[in-house]
């Protein structure tokens, strides 16, 4: 998930995206579940699924206004699905988002006609809030009720328009589904943001805490992880190199990647 | 073609055996335009460090031993009155080079001390009427040692703030004084020939000034800073907002030694413990529990989230 700008001004309206990597074809995806809005009117919203070897990317675009300033944090935006390869039900986030709102000229209401058409966004917006409560609070007895029961004999099939490859049940994800996965977003959208993403999921694969830096990352790379090494230096430099260098950075990363996504 | 920083760093290693660490710190100090305290046992180097440090850069090097009954004007400079011309000239201490150690610096009472750290904040000294610009660049180097405490004037907390490193130099290891044994036992010291000028110094200092910091970075070292700041019964006070500049500027020299033109978190990290461990004022629980001060900022650096 990433703002553009990451730090808009107040009164300004900016976008929200969130893009989402799907192993297989799928037509659709409704199983999304977005951050709640409560900080920011939504003035649009834009879907799109394009496919790429094999891998389904949904992108969904959030025009929004902010209308208060300071900082706003986004809760993940996440995808409840059931696991093929294990066939249980799993919840998968996208990362955290903080948007700095910055201060502009939100003018003060001159008429009590613009003060009431300046409330009408007010309710506007509690509706939607409510409206997305109980979205989220229907999905979360869902999964209370469903998803929590025993298993039963034959396989649940939720989201039916996703069509998984044919993995050995009980199978977890393998270190290079989840590299190719990794690359496929950051290819997807190249950006800073996607970046650190990236950098932390490659990082959390090798074992890496929050309290490490690369060096102690290196410093205790298995033998098994040790051709991840070229990878994560690349994200280091893609993660904190100037502006002017981003895109050269992240094209060291994809060539990073295919050396240990084959 | 200019050199490099790294041709300092090779100059040095060919000089004395082991105290990486040393030559790094002494080389980010040079290029982060700071000045360092160095601290260690006696016979390890420390001086030969610093005139190794003179002679690959062909800097003008002044060396002042302190002792207890050293004036500021021994340092500064002073005004003699000439009696055939009838008028007060003045005569530049030895403060004026490009690198000044200053030996043993805490065995000077505070009125000294504080001349020399007043001439390494301000660039400049004061004598009589005249004031007269310190060259550029400008480096102290100054040594303590930790063993030795009979006779010593502490320095005050303010004073070491002003020092941009204090770098730890611990006994050479068994294979290292070997090492130092066959390389000079029937042979004098060879300092190093030149391999860098003064002016691929001030190139080097902007090129450190304009080494990019990320924004998440500026906030990794606010919270390395503050974890200094946390209430402990090891601590009673904190390091400064000097230190966060510090810390900042040491980086972008740390990267541009690794010849990168950003920072990481690495770089931060590693100049973290030589940038706050003598501006943060410890109680004396933490010497009674065994504790060193580098081995608590560690600690307390380790709680700190990498961005």
């Amino acid at each position: 998930m990433s703002a553009q700008p990451v730090s808009p001004e107040i009164g300004h309206t900016f976008s929200l995206r969130i893009v989402l990597a799907v192993r297989g074809y799928v037509r659709r995806i409704d199983n999304v579940t977005l951050p709640i809005l409560s900080q920011l009117a939504l003035r649009g919203d834009e879907r799109s699924i394009g496919h790429a070897n094999g891998e389904s990317i949904y992108r969904e675009t959030l025009t929004v206004r902010a209308e208060r300033t300071g900082n706003i944090e986004l809760a993940p935006a996440t995808l409840d699905a059931i696991d093929a390869r294990t066939g249980k039900a799993e919840q998968y986030s996208s990362n955290a988002l903080t948007i700095i709102v910055r201060g502009g000229a939100l003018q003060p209401f001159a008429t009590v006609g613009s003060a009431v058409g300046g409330f009408i966004p007010i309710v506007e917006r509690i509706a939607l809030v409510l409206a997305i409560a109980f979205a989220a609070a229907l999905l979360a007895a869902f999964w209370l009720l469903y998803l929590r029961r025993p298993p039963r004999a034959e396989k649940p099939t939720l989201a039916p328009e996703i069509v998984p490859e044919p993995v050995e049940p009980g199978k977890e994800a393998t270190r290079e589904e989840r590299l190719r996965d990794a690359a496929l977003v950051l290819r997807a959208e190249p950006t800073r943001a996607v970046v650190r993403s990236v950098r932390i999921a490659v990082r959390s694969l090798v074992g890496a805490t929050a309290k490490e830096t690369l060096s102690d990352v290196l410093s205790r790379l298995g033998e098994a992880d040790l051709d991840l090494a070229p990878l994560l230096r690349a994200l280091e430099r893609a993660a904190f190199t100037t502006d002017d260098d981003l895109q050269n950075a992240i094209r060291s990363c994809d060539a990073a990647f295919a050396e240990v996504v084959r | 073609m200019n050199a490099l920083p790294r041709d300092i760093e090779r100059a040095l290693r060919a000089t004395i055996v082991g105290q990486n660490a040393a030559i790094e710190g002494l080389l980010l100090a040079l290029i982060a335009d700071g000045h360092a305290l160095l601290e260690g046992p006696p016979g390890i180097a420390k001086t030969l460090a610093c005139r190794a440090l003179a002679a690959s850069l062909d800097a003008v090097f002044k060396r002042i031993q302190f002792t207890p009954d050293l004036l500021p004007a021994d340092i500064v400079g002073t005004r003699i009155f000439d009696q055939q011309s009838a008028r007060f000239d003045t005569v530049l201490g030895p403060i004026v080079a490009n690198i000044v150690l200053a030996d043993e610096i805490n065995r000077a009472p505070a009125k000294v001390q504080s001349a020399l750290l007043e001439a390494m904040q301000e660039r400049q000294v004061t004598i009589g009427p005249e004031s007269h610009a310190l060259p550029d660049p400008f480096v102290v180097l100054a040594t303590m040692n930790p063993l030795d405490n009979d006779g010593t004037y502490a320095l005050p907390l303010a004073q070491m703030d002003r020092f941009l490193l204090k770098i730890d130099l611990e006994y050479p290891s068994e294979a290292e004084e070997l090492a130092i044994l066959d390389r000079y036992a029937f042979a004098q010291t060879p300092l190093p020939q030149r391999v860098a000028t003064l002016d691929d110094v001030r190139v080097w200092r902007a090129q450190a000034r304009a080494v990019h910091v990320d924004v998440k970075l500026h906030g990794y070292v606010v919270d390395l800073v503050m974890a200094t700041r946390r209430e402990s019964p090891y601590v009673a006070g904190g390091a400064s907002p000097r230190a966060s500049l510090a810390l900042v500027n040491c980086a972008r020299a740390r990267a541009l030694l690794d010849g990168r033109d950003y920072v990481e978190p690495d770089d931060i990290r590693s100049v973290a413990v030589p940038v706050l461990r003598h501006r943060v004022a410890f109680t004396h629980r933490l010497s009674l529990e065994g504790l060193s001060p580098s081995v608590w900022i560690e600690r307390a650096i380790a709680t700190v989230r990498v961005p």
